[in-house]
């Protein structure tokens, strides 16, 4: 009987993480995103600056 | 940091989110409640270690620098950063909100929900003593709970049985709560309803909008013509469409609301559920009460009843008259004189003209009744079904009321002027030629009449088309959130909860709140 409660509880924890590292992996991807573009921008700034 | 200003290739700046949690090696002789501890810490716990949103983003924003300060908005902007990141932090808000419940739920809800106070009670001490005499307070504890967890999961594996919805398609019942049309007819105590300042003693229209709007666990009868009076507890009431049983008697289980969504046996206890429900036995006749009791959770309403049911009459010579004559003979010795004989049958003579005025009076009261059926059923916005018990059947039809001239000329001539009358009147109290018109016309035939016809019900003022449990539910129609709101806050308003109903109201219904 025990070990049908642990055995709930481990679904609803396990479903948890697996939940939780998609949102974060949603993240992670975003903020790449965002140092990206603020490379580009930065390489952007220089040429311009050099051109001038 | 290279020469141009461009931060090189650096792993450790870029947001580190992928946590390698392994899953817990479950240890099989681990106690439930701890286990579900150590498990809510950690979902508590699992996202400490990571940087906030604004903590993410300027740590980002340290590896690259600008001459023109605005860029980094003007980007940010461009890709919605910080919509998107907020979205996600409540989103993972409330998938660890959700699992914290979740876990909760599997070790301790359901026995807060079902069990009976005492039970819990004695458990508790149960478990007090145990560790005061150093015996195994834990083992106490944890059995509780493999009970309940062992209990939980056969509730909601049994969801078809106990669905108020698929009993009536399938097997053609209708389950019904009985509400008398008069207050006075009342018969519930205090007892019964504590949650409720009237103790039960509310009119309809309220008794239907507390069953409608807070949808409270509630005792309820599989009508049925194998009993007395349908086994109805009153002729009038509310016919479910949906609800889960939580436990189904053929007798009166003198079952007692502890709290609005709660509700137990006297006879019981132990739990507010049965492991199984039956529901072709709890319609059974009965020894001891002319009707069943199934507790419902969750009810919602598909339509009014109202048992039309006429009583046969009696026969003209006392059918038990036969087996009076040879009791007296075989346990008395006596043969019964023809005096005697004649008293039995001029008894039963008057007890049958008590029955047809009886039957008459009952006819009397059916068509003022009906008016008010007819009244509720359009102001509360649901279908009216007639019961008849018809050759040992009971028969339920829809009603449907045709246009009543009697009834246009009482509301749309008669009732206005005696309004007007009494408007004119009280508005001068001292004016006594006003008083005495307005008392003159109240009291004289005009009046009466019209009022006698116009809310009175005759057989060819309706008619009746037969269905089935299933029609019934088919015809249901869902309360809408607004419908919902209106009927609590009206609720709240007559002062009938008690302090304690009012806040299992308000918790129930947090999100109605915060919906609209």
């Amino acid at each position: 009987m025990e070990l049908n409660i642990n055995r709930k509880i481990q679904e609803i924890y396990t479903d948890f993480t697996i939940k939780i590292d998609n949102l974060l992996k949603k993240r992670k991807e975003l903020l790449k995103l965002y140092r990206q573009k603020l490379e580009e921008a930065k390489i952007k700034e220089v040429k311009d600056s050099i051109s001038k | 940091m290279n020469k141009e200003g461009l931060p090189t290739s650096d792993t450790s700046n870029t947001e580190t989110l992928e946590k390698q949690e392994r899953p817990l090696v479950v240890e099989n002789k681990e106690d439930g409640v701890a286990f579900a501890e150590k498990i809510l810490n950690k979902i508590k716990d699992y996202l400490k270690s990571f940087s906030n949103k604004e903590e993410a983003i300027k740590k980002i924003e340290s590896t690259v620098f600008f001459d023109d300060p605005t860029i980094k908005e003007q980007i940010k902007n461009e890709i919605n950063l910080d919509n998107q990141l907020t979205e996600i932090d409540t989103e993972v808000e409330k998938v660890q909100i959700k699992a914290s419940e979740n876990v909760n739920l599997v070790v301790s809800n359901f026995s807060k929900a079902y069990h009976h106070p005492d039970y819990r009670d004695k458990v508790a001490n149960e478990i007090k003593e145990a560790r005061n005499t150093g015996q195994d307070a834990e083992a106490i504890r944890s059995s509780f709970y493999d009970k309940t967890a062992t209990e939980k999961e056969n509730f909601e594996s049994q969801e078809k049985e106990r669905s108020v919805a698929e009993i009536m398609k399938e097997k053609d019942m209708v389950i019904v709560h009985a509400i008398p049309l008069s207050i006075m007819n009342r018969q519930s105590t205090p007892e019964n309803n504590p949650m409720l300042k009237t103790g039960g003693h509310q009119d309809f229209e309220t008794s239907v909008e507390i069953l409608s709007g807070l949808s409270p666990t509630i005792a309820t009868s599989i009508a049925s013509s194998e009993r007395n009076h349908n086994g109805l507890y009153y002729p009038s009431g509310v016919i479910l469409g949906e609800g889960k049983i939580l436990m189904a008697r053929s007798e009166d289980a003198g079952s007692v609301a502890h709290g609005l969504y709660k509700r137990i046996s006297k006879f019981n206890s132990d739990s507010a559920i049965d492991s199984e429900i039956n529901v072709n036995k709890a319609k059974e006749k009965g020894f001891i009460s002319d009707y069943n009791e199934l507790t419902v959770e969750k009810p919602q309403i598909a339509g009014l009843f109202y048992d039309l049911t006429e009583e046969p009459e009696l026969p003209l010579e006392n059918p038990n008259k036969k087996e009076m004559i040879e009791h007296e003979l075989r346990y008395n010795g006596k043969v019964l004189t023809k005096e005697e004989i004649a008293e039995i049958d001029e008894d039963w003579k008057r007890r049958r003209e008590e029955d047809i005025e009886d039957k008459r009076q009952t006819e009397r009261v059916r068509k003022l009744d009906l008016y008010e059926m007819k009244k509720f059923s359009k102001k509360l916005n649901v279908p009216l079904y007639t019961f008849k018990n018809e050759n040992g059947e009971l028969k339920k039809y829809k009603t449907t009321f045709l246009p009543s001239e009697a009834e246009n000329y009482y509301l749309n001539v008669v009732k206005p002027k005696a309004d007007q009358l009494w408007k004119e009147y009280s508005e001068n109290k001292e004016n006594k030629e006003k008083e005495k018109i307005y008392h003159n016309y109240i009291y004289g035939d005009e009046f009466m009449k019209a009022k006698s016809k116009g809310i009175k019900i005759e057989k060819n003022d309706y008619i009746l088309e037969e269905v089935t449990a299933k029609d019934i539910y088919e015809s249901k129609r869902d309360i809408s959130d607004e419908e919902r709101k209106k009927m609590i806050e009206d609720i709240k308003n007559k002062g009938i909860l008690s302090e304690t109903a009012e806040k299992e109201v308000d918790k129930k219904f947090k999100n109605l709140n915060q919906q609209i």
